[in-house]
C-alpha cells in the first residue's frame, strides 16, 4: 500500500517536469478539440499523430497520446448534448437525455454535470489503475504461452462481438487483420511470407497506413458520399453553473456509473459503449419515475458520462499489464510503445517504472487540466463544433498522408494506404466494423508466437488450453461471450437484432443518403 | 455517380471473405505447414485463412437462409474515387516535387467539386494547410520531407 503512494509520488515527479507537463497539456487540449470537431475521432488523430511521436521520447509520447485519448472522451459529450450527434459510439447514450436538456434550455447544467462527473470518474479511474494494475501484473506472472494465446483470442472475439455492426462480418475483419499481421519475415524460420519478392514488405506491413486507410481515408469517402447539412446549435448557454438540485441528483448516479465503468473497463475487449449503456440502463431501472428518462433527466447524463470516463481510464490496465488492448485505440497505443522499444506486459512496472507511474500521474494532472479547460472555454468549443466538414477533411487527408510517409520515409506506405482504402471502403459499406482489424493486426504476431510456443511445450496437445485454470477461464469466457450474442440472435430472428443495432448507430452517422 | 446494388450486404461481405480466405490459404500452402508441435511459417496463416473462409460461408448461408434482402444503401462513389486518386497522386509526387506541389495535387483533387464552385476557398485551405504542415512537421519536428523539387 505504502509502495503505491511512494510510486505515485515518484510518478508525479516525472509528470511535473516542464516537458512532460507541456505534452500532457498539449495532449489534453488536442483531445478536447478532437472530441468536439465533427468528423475527426481519436483513431483518425492517432493515425496522424503516431508517426510524429516516433521522434519524441517514450514518456512524452505516451503522455501526450493518452492525453489525446482521454481528452477526447471528456469532451465527446459536448456534441451529443448540443447537436444530438455523438462523435463515437460511447457518446450515443449521452444524447438520450443530454440533448432534451439542451432543447429545454438547460444545456449549461448538462455540460457542467457531464464535465464534473467525467472529472470525478477520471480521478477514481486513475486510482484504480494505481492500485489494481500491480495486482494484475503479479497475476500476469502466471501467464504463459497458453494463457496469452487464449486471452488474445478473447480480446479479439470480444472486440468483434461488441461492435455495433454485423458481428459475424466483424469477426471476418479480425481474421483479415491477423493475416495482414503475418506479412513479412517469419521470426522462427526466416521465411518471407506474402511479400511477393517486395523488399519493402520484409519487415511487414506497418499498421499506421492501414489505420489511416481504415479510419481516416475511408471515413472521409463515406461521409462525403452521404453528406447532408449539419444541424445547427439551437439552444443558448445561459449558465454553466449547475443548480444544487442538479448536483444532488447526479451524485449517486455518478458514483454508480464510475463503479460500473471502472469495473467493466478492466475486461479486455469491452469498450466504453457497453459501460455507458449499462450505466444508463441501471439508472433507468433504479429511478422512481423511469418516464423522466429520455426527456432530459440529469441522471441520464451523469451516470453514463461517469461510466464512459471511468472505463476509458481502466482500459489502460489490461494494455499496460498484459499487453492486451481493450480496443483499436489501445492497439495503436501499444503499437506506438513497441516502436519506441517498450513492450507492454507484466514487466513494464519493473523495467519502465518511470513511464508507468509517470503516465498515471500525468493522467491525474490531465484530468484536472480538462476540467479547467472545458468549462470556462465552453464558448470556444461550441464554435469548433460548427466547423464545416469541408475544412476538416482536407486537413485530415494531408496530415494522414504525411503521417504515412513519415513512418519509414517511403512513399510505398502511402500507396499501401491508398490500396487498403478501396478494401476498407467496401467492407465498411458492407456492415463490417474496422476496429478489430487493427487490433488483430497488432496482436497477431503475439498470438501466433504464443500459439506456437504453447503447442511446442504441450507436445502438440491442444487440451493444454483447457487443462490450465487461467487459460480455461479465458476459453469459457470466450465461449460464453459467443453464446450470449449468438443465442438471442437466433431466438429473436436476425432482422430485429439488426434494427436495434442500426437504431443505435443512426445518430453516429448523422447522415442519410440523398 | 451512384451505385445501386441490390444484393444483400452479407452475401457480398461473405464473398469477399471467402475470396480472401481461399487465396490466402492457397498462398500459405506454398510455405511449409509443419506439424502442430513445430509449426512451419504456413501453419498460422493457413489456420486463420480457414477460419476466414468459414466465416465467409457462414455469412452467405445466413443471408440466404434469412431470405430478407438487406440492400446496400446508396452512396455517391465520387468522393471515394477523388480521395483514392488524390492520395495516390500525393504518393507519386512527394519525393519528386516536394510537399508544396504534392499537397496542391492532393487538395485540388480531393476538393475538386468545390474547386469549381468556390476556388478561392480551396486555395486558402491549401495555403493554410501546406504552411501549417511545413512549419510543424518540417521545421518543428524535423521530418525528412522535401518542400520543393530542388531540395
Amino acid at each position: 500500500m505504502t509502495d503505491v503512494f511512494h510510486n505515485l509520488a515518484h510518478g508525479f515527479a516525472i509528470a511535473l517536469t516542464p516537458s512532460n507537463l507541456l505534452y500532457c497539456w498539449l495532449g489534453a487540449l488536442l483531445g478536447t478539440m478532437i472530441g468536439v470537431l465533427p468528423g475527426i475521432n481519436v483513431l483518425i488523430a492517432f493515425s496522424i499523430l503516431l508517426p510524429v511521436t516516433y521522434h519524441m521520447d517514450p514518456i512524452g509520447a505516451i503522455v501526450m497520446l493518452s492525453g489525446v485519448y482521454y481528452g477526447a472522451h471528456h469532451s465527446l459529450s459536448t456534441s451529443s448534448i448540443m447537436l444530438n450527434m455523438p462523435g463515437e459510439s460511447s457518446a450515443i447514450v449521452i444524447c438520450f437525455d443530454g440533448h432534451p436538456m439542451a432543447k429545454q434550455g438547460r444545456a449549461g447544467p448538462a455540460l457542467s454535470i457531464a464535465a464534473l462527473s467525467s472529472f470525478f470518474a477520471g480521478c477514481v479511474g486513475v486510482l484504480i489503475i494505481a492500485f489494481f494494475a500491480p495486482f494484475l501484473a503479479n497475476a500476469a506472472l502466471w501467464f504463459q504461452a497458453p494463457e496469452y494465446t487464449t486471452v488474445c483470442i478473447l480480446a479479439l472475439v470480444g472486440a468483434s462481438l461488441v461492435s455495433s455492426k454485423s458481428k459475424l462480418n466483424t469477426l471476418g475483419m479480425a481474421c483479415i487483420g491477423l493475416i495482414l499481421g503475418t506479412v513479412g519475415t517469419d521470426l522462427h524460420t526466416g521465411v518471407e511470407r506474402f511479400t511477393f519478392g517486395n523488399l519493402k514488405l520484409d519487415h511487414g506491413i506497418d499498421f499506421v497506413p492501414i489505420a489511416a486507410a481504415l479510419f481516416a481515408f475511408s471515413e472521409i469517402a463515406l461521409r462525403l458520399g452521404a453528406l447532408t447539412e449539419r444541424p445547427r446549435i439551437e439552444s443558448r448557454i445561459r449558465d454553466v453553473i449547475p443548480r444544487w438540485a442538479d448536483i444532488r441528483q447526479s451524485l449517486f448516479p455518478t458514483l454508480r456509473g464510475t463503479a460500473l465503468g471502472g469495473t467493466l473497463g478492466i475486461l479486455p475487449g469491452t469498450g466504453p459503449f457497453i459501460a455507458s449503456y449499462a450505466a444508463y440502463a441501471v439508472e433507468k431501472g433504479l429511478a422512481k419515475e423511469p418516464g423522466r428518462f429520455g426527456n432530459g433527466a440529469i441522471e441520464g447524463v451523469a451516470a453514463p458520462e461517469a461510466a464512459n470516463n471511468a472505463s476509458a481510464f481502466t482500459h489502460f490496465i489490461p494494455m499496460l499489464t498484459l499487453g492486451i488492448p481493450a480496443g483499436a485505440v489501445f492497439a495503436m497505443l501499444m503499437g506506438a510503445l513497441e516502436v519506441q522499444g517498450i513492450q507492454p506486459g507484466p514487466d513494464i512496472m519493473v523495467n519502465h517504472a518511470d513511464l508507468f507511474w509517470g503516465l498515471i500521474a500525468s493522467m491525474w494532472l490531465g484530468n484536472l487540466m480538462l476540467l479547467v479547460l472545458n468549462l470556462p472555454l465552453v464558448g470556444v468549443w461550441l464554435k469548433l463544433l460548427e466547423t464545416p466538414y469541408r475544412f476538416i477533411y482536407p486537413t485530415i487527408l494531408l496530415l494522414a498522408c504525411i503521417g504515412c510517409y513519415a513512418v519509414n520515409n517511403q512513399t510505398f506506405d502511402i500507396q499501401v494506404a491508398a490500396v487498403a482504402l478501396l478494401l476498407a471502403y467496401a467492407l465498411q459499406r458492407l456492415d463490417c466494423s474496422p476496429g478489430p482489424l487493427i487490433i488483430a493486426m497488432i496482436l497477431g504476431p503475439t498470438l501466433e508466437e504464443n500459439l506456437r510456443r504453447a503447442m511446442l511445450i504441450s507436445d502438440g496437445d491442444p487440451s493444454v488450453f483447457i487443462r490450465r485454470p487461467i487459460s480455461a477461464t479465458f476459453v469459457v469466457l470466450t465461449l460464453a461471450l459467443i453464446a450470449a450474442f449468438v443465442i438471442p440472435a437466433f431466438r429473436r430472428g436476425r432482422s430485429s437484432d439488426r434494427a436495434v443495432a442500426e437504431g443505435a448507430e443512426a445518430p453516429a452517422l448523422a447522415a442519410d443518403v440523398d | 455517380m451512384k451505385t445501386r446494388l441490390t444484393a444483400s450486404k452479407d452475401v457480398l461481405a461473405g464473398a469477399i471473405f471467402l475470396v480472401i480466405g481461399v487465396v490466402t490459404f492457397l498462398l500459405a500452402r506454398r510455405y511449409e505447414l509443419g506439424v502442430p508441435t513445430h509449426m512451419g511459417p504456413g501453419f498460422f496463416p493457413a489456420l486463420v485463412a480457414g477460419v476466414l473462409t468459414l466465416i465467409g460461408v457462414a455469412s452467405i448461408v445466413r443471408s440466404i437462409a434469412k431470405q430478407d434482402v438487406d440492400p446496400i444503401t446508396q452512396y455517391r462513389l465520387q468522393p471515394l474515387v477523388l480521395v483514392f486518386v488524390g492520395v495516390l497522386a500525393f504518393s507519386l509526387l512527394i519525393e519528386r516535387t516536394g510537399l508544396v506541389v504534392a499537397s496542391a495535387a492532393l487538395i485540388g483533387i480531393a476538393c475538386f467539386p468545390r474547386l469549381r464552385t468556390n476556388p478561392i476557398e480551396v486555395l486558402v485551405t491549401y495555403v493554410v494547410l501546406t504552411a501549417f504542415a511545413a512549419i510543424v512537421f518540417v521545421r518543428l519536428f524535423d521530418m525528412q520531407l522535401p518542400l520543393f523539387w530542388w531540395e
